[in-house]
């Protein structure tokens, strides 16, 4: 009976953890993601500023890149291949797509690889692994907003003036951030497991662009395709970028709802996915 | 009474050989799949290789106690390390621990080489738990102990690996955790860096601190420790006072050193190539049972490569550990004669070493074969060597005792401003 007085005297005092084989269904225990926020924080600085070490540029490749790919991108698909663009500027017109693509694809690229490129620190120091993609996830934000600060120049460029909507734009990049978490949580997780992942993944990317109206408008899609069409969730994202950014543009927004509703799921699955093989990535990595 | 800091109840620990390292693509676990099929219900269940890594470990450290974990490679120690860091989890038993735990089964962990001294100070105590604050506070001292101040805005990557080594365990040293889980990380940096930081294990552990380490060199485990855990095969083999369970761990490498090389399970690597025998030869090749002080030697290593097999750009290798498991020197093909060395089949290897430069006594071998940059066999405490005491500098005259220096004897000669006084440096006179 002493015993177990002394232990709940310690344990008062001092922080218990128990370490037991995981059985059924697994709590997600997403309060010691809380505990872990400085180490959050720490790797998202560590990935900005490791990305742009040592180069001239700095931190203006993030807005360099995108500028670059949106010019090219005009000539071969404006100028020479004549997509239309429902009547703006092609080019605030891509690069208003260009911007949310550019972090989905580079976040899902980064995050898909987070664990297995930090397998030392897998195998050799604790903390919750779902930190990892999370925060890979996180720094290309940075990415983003300063292609956006080049945005608004562009947008000067062409005389088009923002209205309220733009305000709402943090919205949108939110559900970019989680679908790009949600499907980096699966492809993370598999990737350890399964080497194969690493060459699937830009493939995959590069084949979700082009289901994603990027470089054309929904306009140029079926009608009775869009239904289909529109479950893919980088719809919603890169439309709710242009409605934000680019007056009098039109979005039929109930077409989203369904496409929400598979992120959650795919988010959902992928947390407790991501959980249940996170006990052997040490092991498996 | 003191209380508890760790209990660990019936720990276990089991791998899965194959399905962990065979089939790491969807291919490979495709085909896995299909042949299982094939040999449903004719051959019955599959042998998959497995085995228990820990198996029903238990004890208890009380808070502010130093507890060593020895035992050989494979033994069994890092896995339960990794257990009570949280990194792996047991397949059975409980553990339980009460206090802020940090773990330092590396040092420099997450250290990037792009970022500077002083970010990788930030970075590297985040990973092992520290807070911001705390770090700050920590600072100067942590600098100050690592002594790289000049360098601390320099990009690691341009540091010496000693400095680098030096900045990470500072960095460790400063942690203030309840209960401090270490791993060998202390047979890093030069002999007075490696005293400083005995030095701060010591004020840890007076200061009311839990410590677990893990060591191969019983020195340190010896002047650290009260209590220690002997390991063999994942189980625990011994525990109890220090004295009491180092010798019981000399005397299974005595007894393990006893069986034929080629059957030895304490080995690390492929396995392609297997050291088989370990010979000592006098400088007429005649086989011996111990070599002498300052007589040539011949240390021969005989192998056998997998058949049908050859293997390039392979180094063969073997140290010279002293009683207490410190590395004395180290023989390696590739450090005296860098053309790549082929092996096939069965053959040997023969180290010469004249002069044989330690003082009477045991010793034991550890050897290492690789090919192509991947361990084949690597065998800790692989055989007892036995040297006979000679006198070294033939003037009769022996080190002052507690100047021993492990048993190693190194040539030299000495001379004074007064040219009168001194003797002459012997070693080409006696060479030939």
């Amino acid at each position: 009976m002493s015993v177990v007085n002394v232990d709940q005297q310690h344990q008062a005092v001092l922080p218990h953890v128990r370490i037991q084989p995981a059985k059924g269904l697994l709590e997600l225990d997403l309060a010691s993601l809380w505990q872990y926020r400085e180490l959050i924080h720490i790797l998202v600085w560590r990935d900005v500023t490791v990305r742009y070490k040592q180069t001239l540029l700095g931190v203006a490749w993030a807005m360099f890149q995108p500028v670059a790919t949106m010019l090219i991108f005009t000539v071969v698909f404006s100028v020479m291949g004549k997509i239309p663009s429902d009547g703006f500027p092609y080019p605030v017109f891509l690069y208003a797509g260009l911007l949310p693509w550019f972090y989905i694809s580079q976040a899902l690229s980064r995050g898909g690889t987070s664990l297995v490129g930090e397998a030392p620190l897998i195998s050799k120091v604790y903390f919750p692994r779902l930190i990892l993609p999370l925060s890979a996830t996180i720094a290309p934000l940075v990415d983003l907003f300063l292609a956006f600060i080049a945005f608004l120049g562009l947008m000067a460029w062409f005389g088009v003036v923002p209205t309220w909507r733009i305000l709402l734009l943090p919205l949108f990049a939110g559900l970019g951030a989680l679908i790009t978490l949600a499907a980096g949580l699966w492809v993370s997780a598999l990737y350890v497991r399964y080497r194969d992942v690493g060459h699937i993944l830009p493939m995959f990317i590069q084949l979700w662009m082009f289901v994603s109206p990027i470089l054309y408008p929904v306009s140029k899609v079926p009608e009775a395709w869009r239904a289909i069409y529109s479950l893919n969730p980088v719809v919603s994202v890169v439309e709710g970028f242009r409605w934000a950014l680019i007056p009098g543009f039109q979005v039929d927004f109930s077409m989203a709802l369904p496409s929400l509703g598979i992120v959650f799921v795919v988010f959902v699955g992928g947390l407790i996915y991501f959980r249940s093989m996170e006990r052997t990535f040490a092991d498996v990595i | 009474m003191s209380t508890i800091a760790i209990r660990a109840e019936g720990v276990s620990k089991h791998y899965r050989l194959g399905a962990a390292v065979q089939h790491n693509t969807l291919r490979d676990q495709v085909m896995h799949r299909l042949k299982a099929l094939t040999r449903w219900g004719s051959a019955g269940p599959e042998s998959d290789p497995s085995f228990w890594a820990v198996k029903d470990v238990s004890f208890e450290v009380k808070q502010g106690e130093v507890l060593g974990i020895i035992g050989h490679n494979g033994a069994g120690k890092s896995t339960l390390l990794k257990i009570l860091s949280r990194i792996t989890q047991p397949t059975k038993g409980t553990v339980d621990i009460y206090g802020r735990v940090s773990s330092l089964l590396e040092v420099g962990t997450g250290f990037h080489s792009e970022l500077t001294g002083r970010e990788n100070i930030f970075l590297n105590a985040a990973m092992l738990g520290m807070r911001r604050d705390e770090v700050r506070r920590k600072f100067d001292e942590i600098v100050a102990f690592s002594g790289v101040e000049d360098f601390i805005d320099t990009p690691v990557k341009r540091y010496s690996s000693g400095m680098y080594v030096r900045l990470a365990f500072a960095v460790a040293a400063h942690l203030e955790p309840e209960i401090l889980i270490v791993d060998e990380v202390l047979a890093v940096g030069d002999a007075s860096f490696q005293q400083r930081c005995l030095g701060k294990m010591e004020e840890v552990s007076r200061s009311g601190r839990t410590v677990l380490i893990v060591s191969h060199n019983m020195g340190i485990i010896e002047g650290l420790c009260e209590r220690a855990i002997l390991l063999e095969k994942g189980r625990v083999a011994k525990i109890g006072k220090t004295q009491s369970v180092v010798e019981g761990y000399a005397d299974a490498i005595r007894s393990q050193a006893s069986m034929a090389i080629g059957d030895r399970p304490d080995r690390v690597g492929l396995g392609e190539i297997l050291l088989t025998e370990i010979d000592l030869l006098d400088k007429d090749r005649h086989s011996v049972a111990a070599a002498i002080t300052g007589r040539d030697v011949i240390i021969r290593m005989r192998y056998r490569c997998a058949e049908g097999k050859e293997f390039r750009n392979c180094r063969v290798s073997i140290s010279v550990n002293g009683r207490k498991g410190q590395d004395l020197f180290v023989l390696s093909t590739d450090i005296v004669d860098p053309t790549p060395l082929t092996l096939r089949g069965e053959g040997y290897v023969d180290f010469i070493v004249p002069e044989l430069p330690l003082t009477g006594g045991a010793y034991f071998f550890q050897s290492y074969i690789e090919a192509n940059g991947h361990a084949q066999d690597w065998i800790k405490n692989v055989a007892p060597f036995s040297v006979l005491d000679a006198d070294y500098y033939g003037t009769g005259n022996l080190c002052p005792p507690g100047w021993e220096a492990n048993g190693v004897l190194v040539r030299y000669g000495w001379e004074s401003s007064d040219k009168r006084q001194g003797n002459t440096v012997p070693f080409s006179a006696r060479q030939g």
